[in-house]
């Protein structure tokens, strides 16, 4: 273990909390940004990279107002805008986020676990994703196209 | 007289194989899929850190994710080549990379 290392795990276990402080921290504060200015608006967020290189919708496209119409009691629109953000990543993320923290308060509680299969699953159902949100067909349901 | 195995090392748990480092896997799988979703770069550059130290950790038996490390680090390789692509692109003027519009 190098002197690096070893001052990093010594300082989390003075204050374990000043990683997943951190980190929820800066999620909540990008969370109500994006609640307070909205993303179907121009001059607020970037556009997406891949979407104006390629024309194509990314995984991710549409995520940020999927989330704040979510959080302003649009759903229907929310799942338009992305699906698989709204059903897939936020869900998962936030029980990521509190099994983090939870093993942060309790030290009976485990660091999160994530299984192998899922490892490997997911990205692979991204890329079917990125895939089928493209077809002309399947467009108007997994993209948010014409919004 | 009665043979004692070696003692663990610093920080290693009893046990046949240690998770310690196995945080690292998860760091990498998060940020690569960050990066595929929304940040492109930013995530993907910590994503390849984390995946090739959890790859690490994981050959030297100090974790057991390796697969999980290197899923994240392929993830993290995939968004700074797209980030790459898209910067050249946007630098040469073939595409009209702009703020006008929010697309994510």
């Amino acid at each position: 273990m190098s002197v690096a290392s070893a001052v990093v795990d010594r300082r989390r276990e003075v204050r374990p909390w000043a990683l997943p402080g951190a980190v929820t921290t800066a999620l909540v504060a990008a969370t109500i940004y994006t609640v307070v200015r909205d993303p179907h608006q121009p001059g607020f967020f970037p556009s997406c990279v891949f979407l104006s290189t390629t024309g194509f919708y990314c995984p991710g496209c549409g995520g940020l107002r999927a989330v704040h119409d979510l959080l302003t009691g649009h759903v229907t629109q929310a799942l338009h805008m992305n699906p698989v953000v709204v059903l897939g990543v936020l869900p998962g993320g936030l029980f990521l986020m509190a099994w983090w923290l939870a093993a942060t308060i309790f030290p009976r509680v485990r660091p999160p676990v994530i299984p192998t299969w899922l490892t490997v699953a997911f990205p692979v159902f991204l890329g079917v994703f990125w895939v089928l949100r493209n077809l002309p067909a399947l467009a108007p349901y997994l993209s948010p196209v014409g919004a | 007289m009665t043979q004692f195995p070696p003692p663990p090392e610093f920080g290693m748990p009893m046990g046949g194989y240690s998770t310690e480092k196995n945080k690292l896997g998860v760091w990498a799988l998060v940020l690569g899929i960050a990066s595929i979703l929304c940040c492109g770069i930013f995530a993907g550059v910590p994503a390849i850190i984390t995946g090739v130290m959890g790859r690490n950790a994981a050959n030297e038996g100090r974790a057991t994710n390796g697969s999980m490390a290197t899923v994240g680090m392929v993830l993290g390789i995939v968004g700074v080549g797209l980030s790459i692509l898209g910067g050249i692109l946007a630098a040469t003027g073939v595409i009209d990379y702009s703020f006008s519009t929010s697309s994510n």
